[in-house]
């Protein structure tokens, strides 16, 4: 990456409740985004990956807070900035695709008059004709089959499919200069589920729109991302070059989603590699590395100290590579397997 | 050949039959004359996007719906006509595991009440007491017993599958039907699951007719994968034939779709070039003709010949092992991802 990245978040941490009730799902995320790039946010559910895409757009559910931490999104900063800075921004240059569109949509709105809805906030000097050549243009672009009868029809009459083609038009008419996707294929069939890949990766190189893909499916990431930022218990374990990092996981957890990815060809194996037990609770997040309970090497390395003292990654958050005190290519562990 | 265990002849449903016959209205052909084999201790996919009929086959398979056409039998006796006792009986010997674990279990029940349930429609007293009946049900599927008091809310998404496959397992059932058992769930939490089923299998010897729209979870547990569209069954074949050697345009198209097949460059053999499928709701426009004809590459480059509009491709078998319901399609086509697939995401 050259210059100054489009976003950048540092040590970002969310918390809910009070008192002893406190928790905080997301506790020291770091990560940046160039221009033009796509980065996939990878985690299993409870991770805080789709807080961490809410509270940059500081639209975090009720109760929910940024505590620390800074986000500066084209040299601006958005973390102290106030609603009415982040109402201009949102849905027109950044904008959120959710994951579930058939619930993201107006049921009682046709999809045109959602689109141009929000091109009425966002371009008060465009006349009606031209809001509905806009919104007509933006579900042209997200490919839909009959992008007339699109505009015409109301969600329920669209498939899961064409649903989310709509949401996706709905983010990119205004031509944002960040999409957030959250999980925008894990509703949908594989074979819709790689045309919504390629849509984006195709939006990317037209418009050169930066894309945040927030996944649980590691497999996804390899398609489309140019770098990869995995989560696990709130914090960022490792990230890199998404080809790089998915070659040579260095971090055992990373490792260890790869793995219980099924195998495609040949003679499957009778098991496939898990991670044993449950991430640990958000209100009491355990000392030393979060992972060490489920981690197989923190066995296998005869339990070291270390891990369960000190968390191993930066104090930024912006872990470059990967957050364990024993990244597994210089690691002791081969010779502990010898 | 050994009798299979499970076989389905010339299945069809329809939705809306009785509607159907008023004038100008149709029912919808959700399954079009389907024939498969399950040998005992086989495991065949069902495999096919949203509205191919994959589910609906599972329902008439576990007889939660009667076919408007064609016949279902098991060991060689048509289930078709079953009625108490004998329907009962069926019941032990197929059950069916659901995609959606919130809405498979009665959220005001103990699991102790839901997993006891079987045995109490089937009045059967567990030869050495109830409790140690289901806590071995528990241990079975890798939870524990001590589990049982609690509520399904108490569990999460992959350990209510677990409980769906003991509530399926209490009464021994020689094939269980899956309906996209895990597509609910985290890749990490999915592996979990499909590792029980892949156990089970070895330990109890059980087939499985498993429905998925993944082609990997598919893959891993499978030995014979059949692949359905709009209703009607495309190709069915050994795994690793239809992975590497796919015949039917549908089937090669699907296994482009893979997510991390082929890395990023693969994308370009991806499928929004086709436009975008659009299934006539109510079911196909025409019986006549191949369904797939509309959308189909295969059709196109061959200068739209007219015997794919008029004419339904009967399922030929092919000497590969694979049988395939296309006029065209051979052996000889090339296979559209390299023969080396192993572990490319790895």
């Amino acid at each position: 990456m050259t210059g100054q990245p489009l976003l950048s978040v540092r040590d970002l941490a969310v918390e809910f409740g009070h008192g002893a009730a406190t928790s905080r799902p997301v506790d020291g995320v770091g990560f940046e985004v160039g221009e033009r790039e796509i980065v996939g946010i990878v985690g299993e559910s409870g991770c805080g990956k789709s807080l961490t895409l809410l509270a940059l757009l500081g639209l975090l559910p009720a109760g929910g807070r940024v505590v620390n931490g800074a986000i500066t999104f084209a040299g601006r900063d958005l973390r102290g900035a106030d609603q009415s800075v982040l109402r201009s921004l949102r849905g027109r240059q950044v904008a959120l695709i959710p994951s579930d569109a058939g619930a993201a949509l107006n049921p009682v709105a046709r999809v045109g008059k959602q689109l141009r809805l929000s091109l009425r906030t966002h371009h008060p000097e465009l006349n009606a004709q031209q809001r509905r050549g806009r919104a007509l243009d933006a579900l042209r672009r997200a490919r839909l089959a009959r992008p007339e009868q699109a505009l015409a029809a109301y969600p329920h009459e669209l498939s899961g499919g064409m649903q989310q083609r709509s949401a996706i038009a709905l983010g990119l008419q205004n031509e944002p200069q960040l999409l957030l996707a959250d999980e925008p294929t894990t509703a949908l069939d594989v074979s819709i589920q790689a045309e919504i890949l390629k849509l984006l990766v195709q939006l990317r190189d037209e418009l050169g729109t930066a894309i945040v893909f927030v996944t649980h499916d590691i497999s996804t990431v390899r398609e489309i991302c140019d770098r990869v930022v995995v989560m696990y218990a709130g914090q960022v374990v490792e990230q890199g070059d998404a080809d790089e990092v998915l070659a040579a996981p260095r971090h055992p957890y990373t490792a260890a989603l790869l793995g219980s990815v099924p195998p495609l060809g040949g003679v499957p194996p009778e098991q496939l590699e898990t991670v044993s037990g449950m991430p640990p609770d958000p209100a009491a997040w355990p000392g030393g590395c979060r992972f060490q309970a489920r981690c197989r090497h923190f066995t296998e390395l005869g339990e070291p100290d270390e891990c369960t003292s000190t968390w191993p990654g930066s104090a930024d958050g912006l872990a470059l590579s990967a957050a364990c005190h024993f990244p597994l290519d210089d690691s002791p562990l081969e010779e502990v397997r010898r | 050949m050994t009798e299979p265990l499970l076989s389905i002849d010339r299945v069809s449903h329809e939705f809306g039959a009785r509607r159907a016959l008023l004038p100008g209205r149709r029912g919808h052909l959700a399954v079009d004359d389907v024939s498969l084999t399950i040998g005992a201790g086989e495991s065949l996919a069902l495999v096919g996007e949203s509205g191919s009929g994959k589910t609906t086959l599972g329902r008439v398979v576990a007889k939660l719906l009667t076919p408007t056409g064609g016949t279902v039998q098991v060991d060689g006796r048509d289930v078709g006509g079953l009625r108490g006792r004998e329907l009962l009986a069926y019941r032990r010997t197929v059950q069916m595991i659901f995609q959606n674990t919130q809405h498979a279990f009665n959220p005001r029940r103990k699991i102790r009440d839901i997993l006891a349930d079987p045995y109490e429609i089937h009045r059967l007293p567990a030869p050495d007491g109830r409790d140690a009946a289901l806590g071995e049900l528990m241990e079975r599927v890798g939870l524990r017993a001590s589990m049982l008091d609690r509520y399904p809310h108490q569990f999460s998404g992959g350990q209510r599958q677990r409980i769906g496959v003991a509530r399926a397992l209490s009464l021994g059932p020689r094939l269980i039907v899956a309906d996209e058992p895990v597509s609910a769930l985290d890749v990490s939490v999915q592996a979990q699951v499909l590792n029980l089923f892949s156990r089970l299998r070895r330990e109890l010897g059980l087939s499985l007719l498993f429905i998925s729209h993944d082609l990997r979870a598919v893959y891993f547990l499978c030995e014979r994968i059949a692949v359905l569209y709009q209703g009607r069954l495309v190709e069915v074949a050994p795994r690793e034939r239809l992975l590497e050697h796919p015949l039917h345009p549908y089937s090669r198209r699907l296994i482009a779709a893979v997510p991390g097949l082929g890395g990023r460059d693969s994308a370009e053999v991806s499928t929004a070039d086709a436009p975008a499928a659009a299934p006539a709701a109510g079911g196909p426009a025409t019986a006549a003709g191949c369904h797939y004809a509309a959308t189909c590459p295969l059709h196109v480059q061959l200068g739209r010949p007219d015997r794919c509009l008029t004419e339904r491709p009967a399922l030929r078998a092919t000497a590969g092992g694979s049988a395939v319901a296309c006029h065209f399609a051979g052996d000889e086509s090339p296979a559209p991802v390299p023969s080396v697939v192993t572990e490319e995401v790895r």
